[in-house]
């Protein structure tokens, strides 16, 4: 522990070094206290298909314990959104600025560095599996550093009819979501997997603009513990990456990772 | 400046110079080989963009996790289009087309491959092949019919998704103009376009649709209107549209 300081001396005083150093103190000396007691006292899920839980501040406080599979609640207004969210209706909303790489202040470009990247063991890929679904952005280690979340990217108005957790919602969602990344990055020529259900990665993006964007492949997952061990799955499946996690919750909150 | 910054700040030699010295340090950096094409693309210089392009879609092409995906079929296409070989471009085109409705191709825009539809429709009507136009316009037919089984009872919004719609005849042109930008006269929607660049890559393709569409009801004059309005956007660097509208009002002006 003495020699900690020392070693910070020897690297450079760069604004995303700090970043990687808070999440690594947070890693090394944090896991023990919160960290390791969230591990093993599971709340339930709002959002999980398989496990539905109450919403927080439900009253008789319920919140947080699982209830009843086929118990209907109002999924849309149970979640509270974490960031802004405008509630004009039919639209994506943007919520961050994508130009600007929030780990060194400079926009990104072809050059940026892409071994900050969750995901893969192959070239460009950073961490193992557990960092892979929450910090798989420059702006998620942001956040991971902060303790403040994922980064939210933007949202989307599901309808009322729409249930979180059903196929429909999922369709309508990924319809969506490629909308958002498409008002996020107006000059990237997105690539959108086109039949749900089927094999591949949900979003690719041109090798030009990989270094604008922060990513080369994205997968889009509802928020929820299922939708990230699927997420895990799929990519010790695929063995390759970078891989940046999109999540999405209940209430049309979109997300890069989902911690 | 990187290359890709001198791309899109319209500096298309110095962008092509940058990408030169990346490749030859990796001559198999895919961004660099990408964003010279774009800029050789931009510059005209289409026989030295194509193998650029072959080789960056082979790459994508060979992704273990994205099978099925097209490449770069789509921009060849047009590439090939530009220098004159029109049953070549046209076929590449259709094979877009025919490979998504058979499961071949897995990975198309946000409304699940319609600007195959919309740009084999645009060949189709200016190399006066009705068969391909109609094949065009089933499809167009096919994909909105997908998107409703995906989507039953939602609105479907997805960007090109309005502009098949518009050559469907479910929508007018100042309709098409609101999804585009949301502004419903064209001057305002131009000024929206120059203010955003998400706006400017959708109202050229509206622009430049809504040319053809005159084309295919015998109305060049109009047709060619809109090709130069489309033409004066600034190029937004991705839209094809752009590319095939620059093409129509340089060989207008080439005409004697």
């Amino acid at each position: 522990m003495t020699r900690l300081p020392r070693i910070l001396c020897a690297v450079p005083q760069l604004p995303h070094v700090h970043l990687e150093i808070a999440k690594a103190i947070q890693t090394l000396w944090g896991q023990e206290n919160e960290q390791t007691a969230n591990r093993f006292v599971a709340k339930a899920a709002v959002d999980d298909p398989e496990h539905p839980g109450w919403p927080a501040h439900t009253p008789d406080r319920k919140g947080g314990e699982f209830r009843p599979k086929d118990g209907a609640f109002d999924s849309s207004s149970s979640v509270p959104g974490n960031g802004p969210r405008n509630e004009a209706t039919g639209d994506v909303r943007v919520a961050m600025e994508p130009a600007i790489d929030p780990a060194t202040g400079q926009p990104f470009s072809s050059e940026t560095p892409l071994d900050r990247l969750g995901g893969g063991e192959g070239p460009g890929g950073g961490g193992g599996l557990g960092e892979r679904s929450t910090s798989g952005s420059s702006e998620a280690a942001t956040a991971d550093a902060q303790g403040a979340g994922p980064p939210q990217i933007g949202a989307f108005t599901p309808p009322d009819n729409l249930t979180y957790g059903t196929t429909l919602f999922g369709n309508y969602a990924h319809e969506k979501i490629a909308d958002l990344l498409g008002e996020l990055y107006p000059g990237v020529t997105f690539k959108f997997r086109v039949l749900p259900g089927q094999r591949g990665i949900d979003v690719t993006v041109p090798n030009k603009s990989v270094g604008r964007v922060g990513y080369q492949f994205g997968e889009i997952k509802p928020r929820t513990p299922s939708g990230e061990s699927a997420f895990n799955r799929q990519l010790q499946q695929w063995g390759v990456g970078p891989v940046q996690s999109i999540s999405y919750d209940a209430a049309g909150n979109v997300y890069y990772g989902f911690h | 400046m990187d290359a890709l910054d001198l791309l899109e700040s319209h500096k298309y030699p110095e962008a092509v110079a940058a990408c030169v010295r990346r490749l030859a340090v990796d001559p198999n950096d895919f961004g660099a080989m990408d964003t010279m094409a774009s800029a050789l693309q931009a510059i005209e210089k289409y026989e030295e963009a194509l193998p650029l392009l072959e080789r960056v879609g082979a790459h994508e092409k060979e992704c273990k996790i994205t099978p099925g995906h097209p490449g770069r079929q789509m921009d060849i296409s047009c590439l090939y289009w530009f220098l004159g070989n029109r049953q070549k471009a046209i076929a590449l085109m259709r094979g877009l087309v025919d490979g998504m409705l058979d499961g071949s191709i897995g990975y198309g825009d946000a409304a699940g491959g319609m600007q195959q539809g919309l740009l084999l429709y645009y060949m189709a009507v200016t190399a006066r092949l009705s068969d391909q136009a109609a094949c065009a316009l089933d499809y167009m037919r096919n994909r909105l019919r997908r998107l409703q089984r995906l989507l039953p009872g939602l609105p479907i919004e997805s960007w090109p998704v309005p502009v098949a719609r518009y050559y469907l005849g479910d929508l007018a042109f100042d309709q098409l103009l609101v999804f585009a930008t949301g502004q419903r006269e064209l001057p305002q929607a131009t000024a929206a376009a120059h203010a955003k660049l998400m706006s400017r890559r959708k109202l050229c393709v509206a622009l430049f649709h809504d040319g053809v569409r005159s084309r295919a009801n015998g109305a060049e004059s109009q047709c060619l209107a809109r090709m130069r309005e489309c033409y004066a956007l600034e190029d937004p660097l991705i839209e094809p549209e752009w590319y095939l509208a620059r093409h129509e009002v340089e060989r207008a002006a080439a005409k004697p």
